[in-house]
């Protein structure tokens, strides 16, 4: 593991796309943050808290991770710009041909996948402690922290998917398209799909991860005496069921990369 | 008996509808310079590629180091396959420290200086791979390819994109190292090429092999004298009058002849110095592979 991981170092240590993705990544979460934090509290909708409420702790974990969770398809990016690469520079084949077997290819980019969410996770993890300290009365740090947990899980999902894209498309371009694409394609489909069905759809699964905060009571109000039931899915079966899609995205992409020829 | 280093058993690779290669198979053993020769499309690559793990072949198998198709085998074979394979905004130390870790090195500074310096990119260690002329790239991967010293070198069209110098260089480079009795495989469309540094060739035609063996073997099948006196047309009817020597053309000013293995060119001379012929030059003639290579591929 040692091995691969300090391969894949020294070819991603002077790429200059990732650092400069990172950057608008580190930029762009507090401020989304701070301008939805705003505008959410100043809406005078009966079931919302005030600004100072999403920044303060319990809630500016969930808000946070939930705020970050759009930025995933920018990351995405750099999985799916770090995986074409070496499909359009042909050094996955040169890398094969030095000794690595394509297992070995695909387990160390899934190492990567790992590492890039770690850094945003622990990333994120940090901005929302800092907006807590900074805005929070009454300071309980671990009410609701699981959500830096789940918010770890659902970049590994995004990545993975992005990474399946990247294996199966090879061109840059190509791939950052369909993988954008994939999530307007999906909600399209998803409107003519019963919920019931819908809502075990990949993306859709991986974005209630991250639900928009007060989404249920939000729901609750608005189908109260109308009889209708919105089906909303527990966050253990989430979870369970985006990691066995991250796994399918993975397994996928190994089997169609060993079955090429390169 | 000498180590086998490559066995290759039947293979056959199909793409789409046409056949790339068929029943291909032999021994490749330790210290031959090992030669695959044949036109553009013949299956020297794709041979290639299926024996560096890159390519799936339709059936057959092979066998490196008598250690079957194992992915770890790779890591004691340097190659170059089709084109030098970069990260392009790497330098070429940066590049070959990737190659250097995937092969399982450690303290490999002072080695890439080595290659480096040896391919005369020394230099420009410290530009981009993307700015690179093909040249140079194409030396990258050479010095890529014997970074860790490697039992087998593969090098398919090593010289593809150098300018004459650099190929004088390269053969050099190629001849130095199969000296020290590592083994070598050559592919080239380029005869001039494997005449020159090949111990044993194989000749490809539409993925079929049509000959194999010693370079020597390969070549000689017939002995050829070229004839040389003050009137040629008078050599030539003399030639014909003797039954053990046949007229094959006139080259320039002198006459091409074939004559049996069992024939001595001292009797030839005698014979036409009989017929009152003297002859001011007789010399073997070897026929270059590039005769030999159009006349197997054409049979």
């Amino acid at each position: 593991m040692k091995y691969l991981l300090s391969i894949e170092f020294a070819k991603l240590r002077k790429l200059t796309s990732i650092k400069v993705i990172f950057l608008i990544y580190m930029v762009m979460v507090p401020l989304l943050i701070y301008s939805l934090g705003y505008i959410l509290g100043h809406t005078n909708l009966p079931f919302l808290p005030t600004s100072k409420d999403f920044w303060s702790f319990p809630l500016v974990w969930k808000f946070t991770t939930y705020c970050a969770s759009y930025f995933n398809v920018l990351m995405g990016v750099i999985i799916v710009i770090i995986t074409c690469n070496e499909f359009t520079n042909r050094t996955l084949k040169q890398n094969i041909i030095d000794g690595l077997s394509k297992k070995e290819t695909i387990l160390s980019k899934y190492m990567i996948i790992v590492l890039v969410s770690l850094v945003v996770t622990i990333f994120t993890a940090i901005i929302a402690f800092i907006y807590g300290m900074i805005n929070s009365v009454e300071i309980d740090l671990y009410k609701n922290a699981h959500f830096i947990f789940i918010y770890f899980i659902q970049t590994l999902c995004y990545f993975s998917f992005a990474f399946f894209f990247a294996v199966l498309v090879k061109k840059s371009a190509m791939s950052i398209l369909f993988f954008i694409l994939s999530f307007l394609f999906e909600t399209i489909i998803g409107a003519f799909l019963p919920k019931i069905i819908y809502q075990f759809f990949p993306l859709n699964v991986f974005s209630k991860l991250t639900p928009i905060p007060f989404m249920e009571e939000f729901i609750k109000q608005a189908t109260k005496g109308t009889g209708e039931v919105i089906p909303i899915m527990e966050l253990p079966s989430i979870i369970i069921l985006s990691i066995i899609y991250m796994i399918i995205f993975i397994v996928i992409a190994f089997q169609v990369l060993k079955k090429r020829d390169l | 008996m000498e180590e086998i280093i490559l066995e290759i058993n039947n293979l056959r690779k199909v793409y789409k509808d046409v056949v790339a290669l068929d029943s291909l198979s032999f021994q490749v053993k330790k210290g031959q310079v090992f030669g695959l020769l044949g036109p553009n499309g013949s299956g020297k690559t794709t041979t290639l590629g299926i024996l560096l793990g890159v390519l799936r072949q339709e059936s057959g198998n092979f066998s490196w180091f008598n250690n079957g198709a194992k992915d770890e085998n790779r890591k004691n074979i340097g190659a170059l396959l089709e084109t030098p394979n970069f990260y392009p905004y790497l330098n070429p130390f940066d590049n070959l420290v990737v190659v250097a870790k995937i092969k399982g090195m450690t303290d490999y500074d002072d080695r890439i200086d080595e290659v480096l310096k040896r391919v005369n990119l020394f230099e420009r260690k410290k530009s981009k791979f993307k700015t690179f002329s093909l040249g140079m790239k194409q030396r990258l991967a050479i010095a890529s390819a014997m970074l860790n010293d490697p039992e087998v070198l593969v090098l398919d069209e090593p010289t593809n994109g150098l300018d004459p110098e650099g190929i004088a260089e390269i053969r050099d480079l190629i001849k130095e190292i199969a000296s020290t009795g590592k083994t070598i495989i050559i592919a080239s469309h380029i005869l001039d090429e494997i005449e020159k540094v090949c111990t044993h060739v194989a000749i490809l035609r539409k993925g079929k092999l049509l000959q194999i063996g010693e370079l020597s073997e390969v070549m000689t099948q017939e002995r050829l004298l070229m004839l040389k006196s003050a009137n040629l047309s008078e050599l030539k009817n003399a030639v014909e009058r003797i039954s053990a020597v046949k007229f094959i053309s006139i080259k320039e000013d002198e006459l091409l002849v074939a004559i049996s293995d069992d024939y001595d060119p001292a009797n030839l001379n005698k014979e036409l110095a009989g017929l009152g012929i003297y002859l001011s030059s007789i010399r073997e003639h070897r026929k270059n592979l590039e005769s030999m290579f159009l006349e197997i591929i054409k049979a």
